[in-house]
This record gives structure tokens, sequence and C-alpha cells, in this order.
């Protein structure tokens, strides 16, 4: 193991309290008011942009799926942008404006600015579903992969603000799929990252599935499309990928997937991936380190629900819940089956915590989309986000205790892994009723805390800004692979201080449709901060390495060591 | 008149006369006047016969042997009550003549005074318990009284000659299906000439049959019935039919059918079960429209939309068409708890569930006695999201049938749910309940495996382990069972066991979802 050189690099920019916080010190509450946990932000960012989902009479499933958004640095300017993905047209869902995607740059004042024609619309047949963002062929600049019906696209960032549409060139135009969610993450340790692909159902937009409810046309069930097999790309480094499904293991695993989380879950230093499949069993693959993945959610208890119902997972999102340094799991699903939570620790099986956390109950009448596990009030525990809505616009007239529109969720963790829900003071926006899709978070204005963004079905997105995080002492980081994948997807961080050991992943996937800020803040609380925080790092190279004596309240870059810098070094 | 009482009448003059040559004048003339009527009914002339036996017993009332006369004339007519008052007599008086004692209980036993005829016939057996025609006779009592059990076995005791008549023979066999033995029951139909049976025993002994079970010699016997002219010849093809249907022979069933509504298009309950016979042949549309000919010819008749909803309501695709009929049944009998049941039924399938909740709650107005309509009423609430209301009304219907295991089952179920809300206090309420449900019925599949589900949850793995093996024996085909007994079994260390208990569960799940996809629209 390459641990303890003691060596530090910090970030020659690092972004700390910008003007864009100080411009909006105006609305902060004074000290001893208790102000919002979040505040809806949209229409001072200037974002107008609106969603569009062909919705028709026909009901085609995909119509009410769809809603993926992603937080990038596009330009590399130290600030997160917003990629929205629109949905499409549908044949008797027609838009009145040429339906577009939206990549809206983030001017550090608090303002978006739309980047008009750019990036490429992936093309006009494509309806859009999720985004996944990363740096996939290790030039330092974020591309995006947009997935869609009945193809996907690869938008490769030039470095110039411009991006090229290079799917079919490279090999992921994953043709005649419905791809969701997607995941970006270095399989087989190459230094290149790989690409995961959630495929959902097989469908046409020419054989529409038909079901109504008292005359009125519904979505039929999940279960009556048959699933597809999700895909697995390996990057060859060149450009290109090869589709290793079958080599992998994977092509037997027919479902209909939407959501992905990687991390390493054995803490073996290779990275493994859930699955959150809607209607068919969710997946646990295990890397077993010669290039193929075996699914463990059976061993695991992941698979099913207690009464061997394949549950509707949507989103998944992992993180480490109750403090014990091992990887947790969170899973949304449809009303009446609770958004699940996975404790684990150490082995198999896992303990579905889902009633002993109170989630059960804080879900219970809810579809889930969008998630996050995020520590939104910086005090070390992380915290839970979850954007609700349902897909059946009739179920008020069915259910007394379901509503269609449906508030987004904050829960917070009490540290132990047991939620409570703190939407009634944490702001208006969460009193409000949306059908809320795909859910992203990222620290737009650089104050230490995470702020959110979610995707409304056929509405404009909502952009939230985090009013307390900043209030709390933080430490954020910025990990550079060199040996390992530029963006350091797969590194285990371990922060140490503070009376607490506090354990991170740098995720690909996560959440439903939706890419993050793959920075990683550490809260520390309130009090005061101790002299010595220090940060372990685990590359997904497998090398580690100690940085000690942070500073708190600012972001570092922390760059990996090649083993040329460990010569000079000795 | 019978052989057996003509018999009976000359056997016994002979003894009068026997007697009559020492005695005078009133004897003599009585004894003449027996003998004649004793003729006149051979020839068939019961009147004249019963003239002669009366004057007989006019001049000797207390002469067993003219009474006896006057018996069998009576019970030739068919009199088997008078016929009995007379052989009671004459046996009152000559309590030692065993001939006369078989006569008097074959005439009870025609008359329907069985016990009368029981306690006769053992008197004779007693004497003389080899006597097969007593036997035979004993058997027949019996089989009336239905002791199925002394019927067969003294019908077995008199030998061929149970064969010699079709009444015997079907008697024999109506106490073997009786007694659920169907292949003598066979076996004894089969040494049997119908054609000599009465079209009323034939009737009889297929009733006999289908009750049993035996569907299969049923349809035979009530074929025959209405071969050998059966005066309700509608009825027996009706029957014939539906016997047929149980044994899945559908073509038969609807051709017996057809050949009745022929005779009688305006039987509804003939177009009820040609619907039936139509459904079960995959004929979907036919049998629709033969429901709705029962339905037009009987819209009173809430049979028939109850009967058309429930198929209809067993298919996913046409659960909206349950929906249908039991809104147009509604509009003709408003007032029917079994179509406001469809109704809910087929509104729940349709996750509809306020509607079904409003449905339930009228068919438990109109019939507040019936504990499935509570049950129904209490899943519709729960399910729409009433669960305060669901509670309610299942502790009111535990209460009022204490002795229903599914009610129960109910609210553990909704009790054991609530704890995983939050509050935790409520599951070994649940549980509690649960275990009252298992002891009312242990047959239970669903009560066993929500305990075992429990305690897998609980981690007593002992306790889970034997719940889920009782649901899972109970229930194969629940996926649900397997699955948490395949849990339980990893956990208990036992690899090889829970990889079959998995394996059952996939399976099940797979067809599940491939029959799901199958019955989905295009």
């Amino acid at each position: 193991m390459n641990r303890g050189t003691g060596r530090r690099r910090l970030a020659l920019g690092c972004c700390n309290r910008p003007a864009f916080l100080l411009a909006c010190l105006a609305s902060v509450p004074a000290p001893g008011q208790q102000g919002p946990a979040f505040t809806d932000v949209t229409e001072r960012a200037g974002i107008g942009w609106t969603h569009f989902n062909g919705e028709s009479e026909d009901r085609h499933l995909i119509e009410t799926t769809t809603g993926g958004l992603g937080f990038l640095d596009y330009d590399g300017d130290g600030l997160l942008d917003l990629f929205l993905v629109n949905g499409g047209e549908t044949p008797r869902g027609r838009s009145e404006e040429p339906v577009r995607h939206a990549l809206y740059r983030n001017a550090g004042d608090g303002r978006f600015e739309e980047v008009a024609g750019h990036p490429p619309a992936p093309g006009p047949e494509l309806f859009g579903m999720g985004v996944a963002a990363a740096d996939y062929d290790n030039d330092g600049n974020q591309d995006i992969y947009v997935t869609g019906y009945p193809s996907s696209a690869l938008l490769r960032n030039r470095g110039d603000g411009r991006f090229d549409s290079v799917a079919e060139l490279a090999g992921v135009s994953n043709l005649g799929m419905w791809g969701a969610g997607a995941a970006w993450f270095d399989y087989d340790r190459d230094g290149f990252l790989d690409l995961f692909v959630c495929n959902y159902a097989e469908m046409s937009f020419d054989r529409p599935k038909r079901c109504s409810y008292a005359g009125q046309p519904t979505y039929c069930e999940q279960k009556i499309y048959r699933g597809q097999v999700s895909v697995l790309h390996h990057n060859l480094g060149d450009g290109t990928f090869e589709d290793v499904t079958a080599s992998a293991g994977l092509a037997g695993f027919s479902g209909r997937a939407l959501g992905v989380a990687t991390v390493d879950l054995n803490n073996d230093g290779w990275t493994d991936l859930y699955v959150a499949r809607d209607g068919s069993p969710d997946l646990l693959l295990l890397n077993k380190r010669d290039g193929t993945l075996s699914d463990v959610g059976l061993e695991a208890d992941i698979s099913y629900s207690p009464d061997g119902e394949a549950l509707a997972g949507m989103g998944v999102d992992v993180g480490d819940v109750d403090g014990d340094g091992w990887p947790d799991f969170v899973v949304t699903n449809f009303h009446d089956e609770y958004h699940s939570l996975w404790r684990h620790s150490t082995g198999l099986p896992f303990e579905n915590a889902t009633h002993s956390s109170g989630l059960a109950g804080l879900t219970r009448t809810y579809v889930g989309w969008g998630l996050r596990l995020m520590d939104f009030d910086n005090d070390g525990d992380l915290d839970l986000m979850i954007a609700n809505g349902h897909v059946n616009r009739m179920i008020e007239s069915t259910r007394n205790d379901v509503t269609y529109e449906e508030p987004l969720l904050l829960l917070a963790n009490d540290g132990s892994g047991k939620f409570r829900d703190r939407g009634r003071e944490a702001g208006p926006v969460f009193q409000r009723r949306q059908v809320a899709r795909g859910l992203a978070t990222a620290d737009v204005d650089n104050d230490g805390d995470l702020d959110a963004a979610f995707m409304r079905l056929g509405a404009v997105p909502v952009l939230l800004r985090n009013e307390i995080g900043q209030d709390s002492n933080w430490v954020g980081l910025r990990l550079q692979g060199t040996v390992s994948n530029r963006d350091a997807i797969g590194a285990r961080v371990v922060l140490e201080g503070n009376s607490r050991t506090l354990v991170r992943w740098v995720q690909g996937g996560g959440s439903f449709l939706a890419s993050h800020d793959r920075r990683i803040v550490f809260g520390l609380g309130a009090g005061p901060v101790g002299p010595a925080l220090a940060i372990e790092v685990r590359w997904p190279s497998g090398g580690s390495q100690r940085f000690e004596s942070l500073e708190p309240n600012r972001y570092h870059e922390l760059v990996e060591l090649r083993p040329s810098d460990l010569e000079t070094l000795r | 008149m019978r052989p057996l009482q003509s018999a009976l009448a000359v056997s016994l003059l002979a003894c009068a006369w026997g007697h009559g040559a020492e005695e005078q004048g009133g004897r003599q003339a009585a004894g003449a006047l027996a003998l004649a009527a004793t003729r006149l009914a051979d020839a068939g002339d019961l009147v004249q016969a019963e003239v002669l036996a009366r004057r007989a017993a006019g001049l000797r009332p207390g002469d067993p042997a003219v009474l006896a006369v006057l018996g069998s004339v009576l019970a030739g007519a068919g009199r088997h009550g008078d016929a009995s008052d007379a052989l009671e007599e004459a046996a009152r008086i000559d309590p030692g003549n065993l001939q006369l004692r078989r006569s008097l209980a074959a005439s009870q036993w025609q008359a329907g005074r069985l016990s009368a005829a029981q306690s006769n016939i053992e008197a004779v057996l007693g004497q003389s318990p080899a006597d097969r025609h007593s036997l035979l006779l004993a058997g027949m009592i019996a089989e009336r009284q239905g002791r199925f059990s002394a019927a067969a076995a003294l019908l077995e005791g008199s030998g061929a000659l149970a064969f010699r008549s079709p009444e015997s023979a079907l008697a024999l066999a109506r106490s073997y299906h009786g007694l659920d033995r169907l292949e003598d029951a066979r076996r004894a139909l089969g040494r049997m000439d119908p054609s000599a049976a009465r079209p009323e025993d034939l009737a009889a002994a297929g009733a006999a049959a289908f009750e049993a079970g035996d569907y299969e010699s049923a349809a035979g016997l009530f074929g025959a019935a209405e071969d050998f002219g059966h005066p309700e010849r509608g009825r027996m093809l009706f029957n014939a039919a539906l016997s047929c249907l149980r044994l899945d022979r559908v073509a038969d069933a609807r051709s017996a059918l057809e050949a009745l509504l022929v005779s009688e298009p305006r039987n509804d309950e003939a177009w009820n079960l040609l619907g039936w016979s139509l459904a079960k042949a995959g004929e979907s549309d036919r049998a629709v429209e033969a429901f709705a000919t029962a339905i037009e010819i009987a819209p009173d008749n809430e049979a028939h939309p109850v009967d058309l909803g429930s198929i209809l309501v067993s298919r996913r695709e046409t659960w909206h068409l349950a929906m249908e009929v039991a809104r147009h049944g509604l509009e003709q009998i408003p007032n029917s708890h079994r179509l406001h049941q469809l109704m809910g039924l087929a509104q729940v399938r349709q996750q509809h569930f306020r509607d079904a909740a409003g449905s339930y709650g009228r068919a438990v107005a109109l019939a507040p006695q019936l504990p499935d309509l509570h049950l129904g009423l209490i899943v519709a609430l729960w399910a729409s999201g009433q669960s305060e209301q669901a509670i309610d009304v299942a502790l009111g219907s535990v209460e009022r049938f204490p002795g229903d295991a599914s009610l129960r089952h109910q609210l553990g179920r909704m009790y054991l749910e609530r704890s995983e809300w939050g509050d935790p206090g409520t599951a070994e309420i649940g549980a509690a309940r649960l275990r009252e449900a298992v002891s009312l019925d242990p047959g239970m599949a669903d009560a066993h495996y929500e305990l075992g589900n429990l305690a897998l949850r609980q981690g007593d793995l002992r306790e889970a382990l034997a719940s889920l093996e009782r649901a899972s024996e109970l229930a194969p085909e629940s996926a649900k069972a397997h699955y948490a007994l395949a849990r339980c079994l990893r956990r208990l260390g036992r690899p090889e066991e829970a990889r079959r208990a998995m394996q059952a569960f996939r399976d099940i799940s797979d067809h599940t979802e491939a029959g799901r996809r199958a019955s989905a629209s295009p």
C-alpha cells in the first residue's frame, strides 16, 4: 500500500465564499433566527427552460420515466454548471417548440446562463432520459453521456466550450435500447473510466400498451414490459469502447434497470455496482477482479422485498448512513413499498433497515425517483433528500392517502441511521407538491455545502440553494487521479479528526438519471474544529495516500502520486 | 301384486285352512273369501280383491292369515300405509310368524316407516341370520336410513340377490357412494341393467354419485335416466351436463345442454351452464353471449351476472368487463349483496380501492351476517389508505364473527404493517391475531407465512423455520413463502435446502411475470 507520504497538494484556486454568497447575504436571516434550509433560486438564477415529456393519450411509459439532469464543470472554471435532459415528442404528444436539452453555465454570481447551441442536440429522434458526466478520456474536460430511446449519445468535450457527438464512433450508442441511468467507473482499474448503462424495457412508439382507469388512459404497470439487458462498455483508452457485457457475466441479467450507484462494497479496492431495477430484482454486482462481475443480491437480501416482490427500484444512492465506515444503500420505490435502506457492515446479508430507520413510515405514500445521501447541514451525518411524484394522474380517486403531486423530502439523520422529516422547517419548497424525477447535488456556490436541483415532469426544473450548511464547519476535497482515472471515481476517502472518522466514496452514478458534483464535502459540525484534520485516500488504482493537517472551511485539491513522483521523493 | 306378497298370502292361507278343517262355519267362509281375493289380486283386479279381503277380515277380525291377505292386497295397490296397518295387526296376533314379520318389514319400508321396518327385519334376522331375502330387505332399509356402512354389508350378504333387481343394485351403489367407495360403486353399477331400472331410481343413484363426487357415474346415471324416460328430461340433461363439466368433458356437457335448449330454449339455468362450458372451452365471447341470454331470460336471477362476473374477474384483461356486468346487474337487482360484492372485487382488482370500499360497504349493509363481505370491506378500506377505518371495522367484525380465521388474519396483517410504519408496539398485537387465526384454521398458509416472516425479521430462526415450512407446504404455489424459507435456511447454514427453496421461488415468480406479459395488450 502506498501510504503515508505526508505530502499534501492544495488547490491553486480553491473556491471559498465567493462573491455570489456575499450578494445573497441580504436574504440570510439574522443570527438566532431560524431560516429555511433550502430556498428555491430557480427564477433568480434565470433558469426558465421547460421539460417536455410528450405525454399523450397513448401513455407511453417513457413519458413518465424521463427527467434527468446533471451538474458538471464543463468549462473548467471551478463552478458547477447544469445540464438538463429533455424528454421528447411521442407520436401523439407533440411540442410547439423544438425539443432541446439545455446546458446552463454557472456565471458565479447566482445566475445561470443557457449556452446557446451547446452541447449539440444528441439527435432529434432521441427521447432523452438521463445523464452521466465524467472525463472519460482523461483530458481534463468533463464529457457527457445522455441516455435515451432508441439510442444514447456521448458528447465529447473539446475543451473549448464545444462538444462533439461521438457515440457511434465510440461504440456506445446503445442502439435499439431504452437507456436510463448510467455510471462511469473503472471496473478493471486500467485508469480509464468504463461505462455501465441501465437499460429499461422493450418499447415501441408504434404499438403502445393501453391501460385505463375509469375510462381515462393511464400508464400500464411496468411488469408487462419485457426488461432489457444492461450493458457494460470497456473503455479501450483510445476514445472507443468495447461491449463487454457478455464477458463480464452480465448478459443474463434481463430486467428493467433504472438506477445505478458505484462503490467499493467489500473494501477490496475494486468498484462494485448496485443496480436498481423496476419490478425486476435489484442487482448487487460484485467486482471479481478478473473482468467479471457477479450478482450477490440474493446473498445480500437486497434483490427482493421480504415478501419476495421485486420492488419498483427507480433510483439508488450509496453512503455510510450509520457511520460504521461501510457503504449503505438507499433505493427509491413505489408507494406502499417504502424506499429501502440496506445497511451494510462487513458481510452479507445486509440488514434491511427500512423500518428501523423510520424510512418506511416516512416514504410509504410516495413514489420516489431521484435521491441523495447528503450532509446538508454539515453535521457529519448523511441526510437524505428524495424527489417524489406519482405516475398515475387518477391516483387520488382511488387512494385517500396518495397524491399525484408529491413533496420533496428532506430527512435528517440522527447519526445512527434513523431519519426524521425536516421538511416542515426546511423551507416552503418542501411543502410544495410536484411530479419530480431526477435529483442532482452540487455545491454550486462553492460555499461548502451541497445545493440541489431536481427535474419536474413537463415543467421548469428547480434549483435549491442550501442556506445552512455553510454555518457549520466543513472541508471539501477535489480528487484528481493520475494513475487512476482523472476523476478519481472509485476512490475511498477517510477523514480523521474532530473526534470522528468519516468515510466517503467518489461515486459514479447515484440517484436517478442524474450526475453530481464529484467533490467530497465532509461536514465537521458547528463547534470548534480540532487542529489535526487528516485525510486518507485509497485511489482507484489501489494506492493510498495520506494528507495531514487540512485546513477546514475550504476546498483542497488532492492529486494522486504517480510512481515516478514516489521515486523523486525517495 | 309383488310375487313376494302373493306367495306370502297363499302360504298363510294354506296354513289357515289347515286349522279350518277343525273349526266351524265363519272360518271356512273367511278362508274362501281370502283365497278368492288373492286370486283376484293376482289377476290384477285389486279393487274387487280388496272388497273380498275386507269381507274376510270382517268375518275373522283376529285371524292373522286373513289380515295378511288384506295387507298384501293393499300393498299391491300401493297403499303401503294401510297395508302396514293390517300386517302390524296380524303380527301383533301372531308375533312368532317370521314370514309375516318380513312381509310387514317390507311393507313398512315401502311406507317409509323405516324404524319399525328395521326393528321387524332385525327380529327376523335374529331368528334366521342367513336368510338372503331378509338380508336384502334389511340392506334396503338401512340404505334408505342413510346407514351406508350397514347397508353395504347387508346387501353384500345377500349375494347375487342384490343384483337381481336394479333397485337393490342401485341401493348398494348408493351405499358405496355414501361411503366414498367409488370403485365399488362403479362395479355395482356395472353389474346392473339400467334398462330394467326405474328412471327415478337411476336419477336418485345419479344424485348420490354426484354428491360423492363420482361425476363419471353421475353423468352415466343421469344420462340413462333421461334415455329411459325420466319424466323430468330437462333436469336429467342438466344434471348430466353439470356432471360432465365437473369432469372437464366440456364437449359432452355442451351437447347435453344444446339438446336441452332445443326443447327448452328459455331455460336460463341451461344457458348459464352453457356459459360456464364455453368459458371452460376458452370460447370467451360465446360464453359471454350465453350468460347474456340467461340474464335476458331471467333478469332477476342474480346468479347469472354473478357467475359471468366471477369468470370475468378471474382474468386480468376482463376485469373492467366484470365491473360492467356488476353495474348492469345492480340496475336490475339493486339490493343484491352478491352483485355489490362482485363490483367490489372487480374494483379491487383494478385498484379502484375507494370505490371498492363503497361497494363492499353496501354489500355489508345488505347482508351483515356474511363475514366474507366484512373481509372485503376491510381489505378495500386498507388498500384505499383508510387504515384507521379498516382497523375499526376489522375489530368490530372479529367481535361479531369470533370463529372466523380470515378476519383475524387480516387484522393481524394490518397491525404488522402498521408496525412497519413506525408503530412497533402493534407488531405483537398483530402476531397475536395471526396466532389466533392459525389456531382457528391451521391450514391458513398466509397466516403461517406472516408469523414466519415476522420471526425471521426478529431473528428467531427456529420459530421462523417452523412457520415458513408449514406455509410452503400448505401453499406450494406461494412464491413469497419459498423466498422467506430460502432466506431462513440460508441464515441457518443449510445452503442446499436454501438453494432448492430459492429455485422454487424463482420458478413461480418467472411464471407469474410471463403470465402478466402474455395477458397484456400489445
